[in-house]
């Protein structure tokens, strides 16, 4: 501690031309003000500021009231002409369905259709009630399939040795697969219903 | 009231008030004043004197634009303000440069009271090139506890480190100044 005591003593005692000879106190100060000078600028600043937004806002108002009218002007001007707007047309009324031509067209049952030879099976889905297995489907069948239903069917069908036979991981994923394309197996619209019937006949048959 | 510059000028707390003031002439002469004192400061942490001189506008632009944020507490408290600066600005400038405590492998010796008195009795640019010649982590801790007496605790805290790390960075400092010593006095024998 004694020693210490000594130690600052020698530093306060020293002189700086000692240890830093050319120290040039005029060319740091130099640089001090320097660096200073952005400082300098925000403290005008700060001390004006209040004055300057407050004269401002009374121009403002001043201005204000004594040119409302022209500020009116400004906003709506005499000779502005509207823009014309394109008339909407009006939509066309279509008439009522006719329900009576409906009615008057007799529904063939696939069942009646006339059977024709088996060419190319194509193995379609059919509704048993508890999953679906795969049956050989006569061209007949493919031609009584509405087309649309058909196509959006057919490429998302595996091939009957494809797809599993007994429970398992497989028969989720493929379940989940069809069900990913909106082919629901249980159930069906309206218009499938004549056709998971035919496929139930067929089935059975 | 405005102080008249030219006659007041001995008076810390009047050159402090012109300052605030913005009295021309008032902060370079405050720089004027402590520069000096704050350059060897600097060069004490720092061990070079590019970074003791830059430290020193850094620790002088810091102060002045926070000026509003000193209290007068009677004579002397300038200095020891501008000090407290200049103390953070060399630690935080150590910690950009990654200042460590590394433990140097060292034989130990048992301290002779004789060696630490022929360390008080150095001049001043013998003992700032034996400082210079410390490791940082050495330094600082010596400086913190010898210069500006800190307790080992405001040195844990300050550097955030342990209290015991902090002892036996003052002890290996110490240790190694002596042995500095010792070297330079085989030399000239």
């Amino acid at each position: 501690m004694k020693h210490d005591k000594q130690l600052r003593k020698t530093f306060d005692e020293a002189q700086v031309n000692d240890l830093v000879p050319d120290f040039d106190p005029d060319a740091g100060w130099e640089e001090v003000s320097r660096r200073l000078k952005p400082g300098r600028r925000r403290i005008a600043l700060n001390r004006y500021l209040p004055y300057a937004v407050a004269v401002a806002a009374v121009l403002l108002l001043l201005v204000r009231q004594k040119e409302n009218a022209s500020f009116t002007l400004v906003a709506f001007r005499k000779d502005a002409t509207p823009v014309q707007q394109p008339e909407r047309q009006a939509r066309p009324v279509l008439p009522p369905p006719d329900h009576s031509t409906l009615a008057a067209k007799p529904l063939t049952h696939p069942a009646a259709l006339p059977a024709a030879p088996v060419v190319n099976p194509v193995p379609l889905p059919v509704d048993t009630g508890d999953r679906f297995i795969v049956v050989e489907a006569s061209t007949v069948l493919k031609e009584a399939l509405p087309v649309k239903h058909y196509a959006d069917i057919a490429p998302v069908l595996p091939a009957a040795e494809e797809l599993p036979v007994a429970g398992g991981q497989k028969k989720g994923f493929w379940r989940s697969r069809i069900a990913r394309r909106r082919i629901a197996p249980q159930t069906g619209t309206k218009e499938e219903a004549p056709i998971r019937g035919l496929m139930y006949a067929l089935n059975k048959e | 009231m405005k102080i008249p510059l030219k006659e007041h000028l001995y008076a810390e707390n009047d050159l402090v008030k012109a300052c605030r003031e913005g009295q021309s002439g008032a902060r370079s002469m405050l720089y004027r004043r402590y520069a000096e004192r704050i350059l060897l400061q600097c060069l004490r942490y720092s061990g070079n004197r590019e970074d003791a001189q830059e430290l020193l506008t850094d620790v002088f632009v810091a102060a002045f634009e926070r000026l509003h944020q000193f209290e007068y507490r009677g004579e002397g408290s300038v200095a020891a303000w501008l000090s407290r600066v200049a103390v953070n600005h060399c630690l935080m400038h150590l910690r950009k440069k990654r200042l460590q405590f590394e433990l140097l492998d060292e034989e130990q010796e048992q301290h002779t009271g004789e060696d630490a008195e022929v360390l008080g009795q150095l001049g001043a640019k013998e003992l700032m090139a034996l400082i210079h010649a410390l490791p940082q982590g050495y330094r600082t801790v010596f400086n913190l506890f010898v210069f500006e007496e800190m307790s080992h605790r405001e040195i844990a805290a300050l550097l955030d480190i342990s209290e015991n790390t902090s002892k036996t960075q003052l002890h290996r400092a110490r240790h190694f100044l002596q042995k500095q010593l010792m070297q330079e006095k085989k030399k000239v024998q």
